[in-house]
């Protein structure tokens, strides 16, 4: 384990690298200019070119970038060009709200999804598994921004049950963590029912049932275990997904998530900031992608840990 | 006194309206400590025939189609199915064709197995424990504590048929279906796993049901044989009866292409020229005249049946004799 563990973390830092790298890169090719954003609209060329000198953005490249890096073997990520603080603290203290949204999100999504998977895949071919999986293409294609408005208008605005927006309580929580779980759902909903119609093709099944076991029992022991690494596999992507990717829904509901501190900071070009979010990006990915995988031998017993080559 | 008698039953695949007859008409019973053999090709309707006696095949796609099944006089194809599923696995054990997929691989030995005699035995986790693992002393797995903490894929073949057999004994049945319980697993195994059933058998006084396409396997472990041909009971008989005067044409073929130490090396094995017809391909006559040697005008017309409750019954309109 401990070996294992050791070879994804040098995975990790490589990958991690190879981000920050191709993020710099994008940035300093990017039209357009912190200074002049920092100066502001009527700042004249010489104080703009001051700026420029103090942040080190005349320099080249390579030189730009060894100073990041450095900065990030002492784990210091720059100071946000915006807000004159440091880029750790603007990020950790917009943690908490992003890992609450993605927490719930995903128990949305699971407990949604899986009931309509495990129904569908049951009834298959009759009107009720038509309609639900109907129902979860709609919601796997449906723009985020359009089902957030969605609720919004009618839970929010029409029918006033939850706040417009906002931080703090457990009804503000709802409105955000639904949209994301009622899109994510149909995903779930669509790879449960095709693996557990797999299953219950499966000789195992019959000998459940040969035992005398009742059918609750064949489905939810003994076929839903056997489609459970899949289920396992994708709250690893969500996880990832969730924590970097919520820009459109924080955006929409007010949440102070790292999505909607992205959001931010690209629109103020404050490059240390939009680093720091990438990161913390990639490094929830590359987590949620080691819990799955370390999960995955409980999950299925015939997997066994093993560094990739 | 008959434990278990399957009526004429037909058994077909698909919509009731367009479905492909499987098993025509087919009728056998045992009595309670007996051993029948059905034997037959691959794909004449075995697995199909019993599984849907019992009421274990999935119904769509398999349909039956007429006929009636008692197990100690019980209805099974009008029972409800919670009457099904307390006698499956608790009077009525089976054993599959294929030991390696038939184990759900996510949980241990020892759950499934508890499992199995906690659905049916107001035991607790414990003792059930207790029982298994005398079960599985019982069926010839060494070191049952370790055992119950392994994964399926961690046994071999025959440790996995052993584990079946084991799970399809733990309550005890009185009838225990076995569907080829030695086919997947080499000759060695075969015999072991035989002269396991065989001791089992003579302590628990089961009646068995053995589906296999070995005669070798009906001449040392049944008492009565019933020969199965393209979905229907061609002759059934005594076991010695049967290899001492083989009445159908199909029969015989089967004996001749056993192989034997007495053969001549280099005379060919013996085979049966032809296919079986495949199901919703049978015409009216009898399924084998197309392969017989013995065929008549009227076979090809005309379906033999079976005689009736006669010792020795073949439905053949030219058997030897
Ligand atoms: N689910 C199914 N749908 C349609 N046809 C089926 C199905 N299962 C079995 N059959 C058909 O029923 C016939 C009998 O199959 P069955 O499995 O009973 O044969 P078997 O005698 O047990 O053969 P084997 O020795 O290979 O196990 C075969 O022709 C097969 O194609
Ligand atoms: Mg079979």
């Amino acid at each position: 384990m401990a070996r294992y563990l050791a070879g994804r973390v040098g995975q990790a830092l490589l990958l991690l690298l190879g981000v920050s790298l191709i993020t710099f890169v994008l940035l300093y090719v990017m039209p357009a200019d912190p200074a002049r954003q920092i100066a502001g609209r009527s700042a004249t060329a010489e104080t703009v070119q001051v700026i420029r000198e103090q942040l080190g953005l005349d320099q080249p490249l390579h030189v730009q970038y060894g100073r990041y890096l450095s900065g990030l073997a002492q784990l210091d990520l720059g100071r946000s060009y915006a807000q004159k603080t440091e880029v750790s603290e603007i990020v950790a203290a917009r943690l908490p709200a992003s890992l609450l949204l993605m927490m719930a999100a995903i128990a949305c999504e699971l407990l949604m999804g899986v009931a309509i998977g495990v129904v569908a895949a049951v009834k298959r071919g009759s009107r009720l598994d038509n309609a639900s999986m109907v129902a979860s293409f709609v919601g796997v294609s449906t723009p985020q921004f359009v089902a957030a408005m969605l609720l919004l208008y009618v839970f929010a605005v029409r029918l006033d049950w939850f706040p417009v927006g906002g931080y703090g309580e457990a009804r503000h929580l709802v409105l955000p963590a639904l949209t994301l779980g009622l899109l994510g759902a149909g995903w779930y909903a669509r790879m449960v029912r095709s693996c557990l119609i797999d299953v219950f093709t499966q000789d195992y099944i019959r000998t459940a049932r040969a035992k005398g076991a009742p059918e609750w029992r064949v489905l939810l022991v003994h076929a839903l275990r056997n489609a459970l690494l899949p289920i396992v596999a994708m709250i690893g992507i969500d996880v990832g997904l969730f924590m970097s990717g919520a820009v459109v829904v924080e955006s929409v509901f007010g949440w102070p998530g790292i999505g909607q501190l992205a959001w931010q900071a690209i629109q103020q070009v404050d490059i240390p900031i939009i680093m720091g979010v990438t990161l913390v990006a990639a490094v929830a990915i590359i987590l949620g992608n080691l819990l799955a995988d370390v999960v995955a031998p409980f999950v299925d017993p015939r997997i066994k840990l093993r560094t990739a080559p | 006194m008959t434990l278990f008698a399957v009526d004429a039953l037909s058994v077909g695949f698909g919509s009731a309206r367009a479905s492909v007859p499987v098993v025509d008409a087919v009728s056998f019973s045992l009595a309670k400590g007996e051993t029948l053999g059905l034997v037959g090709e691959s794909g004449c309707g075995k697995t199909v025939t019993v599984m849907s006696a019992i009421r274990l095949l999935p119904s769509p796609p398999a349909q039956v189609t007429g006929g009636s099944v008692r197990f100690d006089g019980i209805d099974l194809i009008t029972a409800p199915k919670a009457q099904l599923r307390a006698l499956w696995g608790n009077r009525i054990g089976v054993v599959f064709q294929n030991p390696m997929t038939s184990l759900n691989p996510t949980f241990t030995i020892g759950f499934q197995l508890v499992e199995a005699l906690r659905l049916h035995r107001p035991v607790s986790e414990p003792q059930a424990r207790e029982q298994v693992m005398a079960m599985l002393d019982r069926v010839g797995i060494n070191s049952p504590q370790r055992r119950l903490q392994q994964y399926p894929h961690e046994l071999s073949g025959g440790l996995r048929q052993r584990v079946m057999i084991a799970m399809a004994l733990i309550c005890h049945p009185e009838l225990l279906i076995a569907d080829e319980p030695t086919t997947a697993l080499d000759v060695t195994l075969q015999a072991q796993i035989l002269d396991l059933l065989r001791s089992l058998r003579d302590e628990l006084g089961m009646g068995i049901l053995m589906i296999t396409h070995d005669l070798g396997v009906v001449a040392e472990f049944c008492d009565r044989v019933a020969v199965m041909y393209a979905g229907r009971i061609v002759e059934t008989a005594a076991v010695h009866e049967l290899f001492r005067a083989p009445r159908h044409p199909y029969t015989r073929g089967l004996m001749e292409s056993i192989p034997r130490m007495d053969t001549a090396r280099d005379r060919p094995l013996a085979t049966i020229e032809g296919m079986v017809p495949a199901p919703g391909r049978r015409g009216a006559g009898c399924a084998f005249a197309e392969r017989c040697t013995r065929a008549l005008e009227r076979c090809r017309a005309e379906a033999p049946s079976l005689a009736d409750d006669a010792a020795h019954a073949v439905a053949c309109w030219n058997p030897a004799s």
